[in-house]
């Protein structure tokens, strides 16, 4: 990566995976969903493991591809099992087959499995902070935001759509996932030291606030969802270019060497910290909004408990958000991070990010124009 | 034929970008640092045809289908690559020492 002799392939391996991406969202079918999601998985393992000189490259993309390779596993049994009940793999016909048999149950049980594997939904998140830490911060970045947006939103098509009749059991699983996500990814993100682990374990947490979201089972848990994926992208997207800027040019990774900071570099310091106040869900960033709209879909069906935990969680997050706002603005540093040069295409793209966490947030016509498109 | 075009709008422009980058790498390569440009102007194309033709409709049997709200799910994609491109170009330009 940090050369990039192999520029072209890695960018044919980026797109294959949207490729993929891009089907799986259109799947109407069982087995086009499963051969789209392998597309998507498969190159960015290989992406994973382009940094030939570290070692730890090549063991995230190891772990990754392991992983992948157990959930799609999981998840072609859970298809089989769907197939062998009902006799179809067309998604309209199989929403109308259900009958919430045992073995229908249990299907849906591995299906569940598998999209949490990807989703890193706690107990399913064992890969992600390791394979974060190991990969180049580009795929890092495209792991955290496109893989999970589009994983995110078919498995809001398969429950809303296709397990419609099993609605019972998936939002009691839905709950509970979603408490111990947010809980572990919190709790996690607290002790950690290296940015990318940071990052990865608050990713984790914020996938338990998109299934908030989700569990609300109407339309604002399908618009609030998509609302809070495209704040997600503005958001997590700074926060990695940041860092990404920050190891690149110095190797620097550890939350300790953002000490000071603002000193040295203001305009990454304003970034980073307006990423990470988007993050936590503090207003008026988009990331406020968002979180506000997934609370309120979530409340809909009047699980107060649930979005009591959930807001709780907003207020754990704040702490070590925050704590890295204040080692940037407020704390010294004998050794900070130099003066940084930083290109105009990057500083493009974070500006953008920028201005998409502050307007998202401010023009209610994005919220409005995706309620209207669902 | 036509509605093919309209429906996998996102599928088929990712794909012509993938075979130009293919016959770029077949037919000798190009320099990184001429190749992002173009990289960015054909994701920028591909972001903007976004905007355009977002109908609702069913292919291969109905076996691939589209609306509306999946054309903007899609759309978020493009413009998140061009972003990660310009990651590129700074690792080009700046290697990080060793």
């Amino acid at each position: 990566m940090k050369r990039t002799p192999h520029l072209p392939e890695f960018v044919t391996l980026m797109l294959a995976a949207m490729l993929g991406m891009d089907l799986m969202i259109s799947s109407a079918n069982m087995l086009i969903f499963y051969l789209s999601l392998e597309l998507a998985t498969i190159p960015v393992a290989a992406m994973a493991s382009f940094d030939l000189e570290k070692k730890t490259s090549s063991e995230g993309a190891m772990k990754m591809i392991l992983s992948s390779a157990f959930s799609s596993g999981i998840l072609l049994f859970g298809i089989s099992l769907l197939y062998g009940t009902t006799g179809t793999v067309n998604l309209p016909e199989l929403s109308q087959s259900l009958n919430g048999s045992p073995l229908q149950i249990m299907a849906f049980v591995f299906f569940f499995a598998a999209f949490a594997f990807k989703l890193s939904v706690v107990p399913f998140h064992l890969w992600t902070a390791d394979v974060y830490e190991g990969s180049p911060f580009a795929v890092t970045a495209f792991l955290s935001v496109i893989s999970k947006g589009a994983v995110a939103f078919i498995f809001i098509t398969m429950l809303y759509h296709v397990f419609q009749p099993m609605l019972h059991i998936w939002y009691m699983m839905l709950v509970i996932l979603a408490v111990l996500t947010m809980v572990t990814g919190n709790l996690f993100a607290l002790r950690q030291q290296n940015i990318k682990r940071f990052l990865a374990f608050s990713s984790i947490a914020q996938v338990g606030f998109i299934l908030v979201g989700i569990s609300s089972y109407g339309t604002m848990g399908v618009v609030s969802a998509t609302y809070f994926i495209l704040v997600y992208i503005f958001s997590n997207l700074a926060a990695f270019g940041v860092a990404s800027v920050i190891a690149e040019k110095t190797g620097k990774e550890k939350i300790d060497d953002y000490k000071g900071l603002y000193q040295t570099n203001p305009f990454l310091t304003w970034m980073m910290a307006l990423a990470l106040f988007s993050l936590a869900g503090i207003p008026p960033t988009a990331g406020f909004f968002g979180k506000l709209f997934l609370l309120t879909a979530g409340a809909s069906r009047a699980d107060y408990w649930f979005i009591l935990i959930a807001a709780l969680n907003m207020i754990i997050s704040l702490y070590y958000y925050l704590k890295v706002v204040r080692a940037m603005f407020m704390d010294k540093n004998e050794n900070p991070v130099e003066r940084l040069h930083t290109s105009n295409s990057v500083k493009l793209g974070l500006i953008i990010c920028g201005a998409g966490i502050v307007f998202t947030g401010l023009f209610s016509w994005i919220f409005d124009y995706i309620k209207s498109l669902s | 034929m036509n509605e093919v075009l309209v429906l996998m709008k996102n599928e088929l422009a990712l794909t012509a970008i993938i075979f130009f980058l293919l016959i770029v790498k077949i037919s000798g390569g190009m320099a990184n640092r001429k190749l992002l440009p173009v990289i960015h102007f054909l994701l920028l194309l591909n972001f903007a045809l976004g905007f355009f033709f977002n109908k609702e409709g069913n292919l291969f049997g109905d076996m691939f289908y589209t609306t509306p709200l999946i054309a903007l799910q899609k759309h978020f994609k493009p413009w998140r690559l061009s972003y990660f491109t310009a990651f590129l170009r700074l690792d080009e330009t700046n290697p990080a020492p060793s």
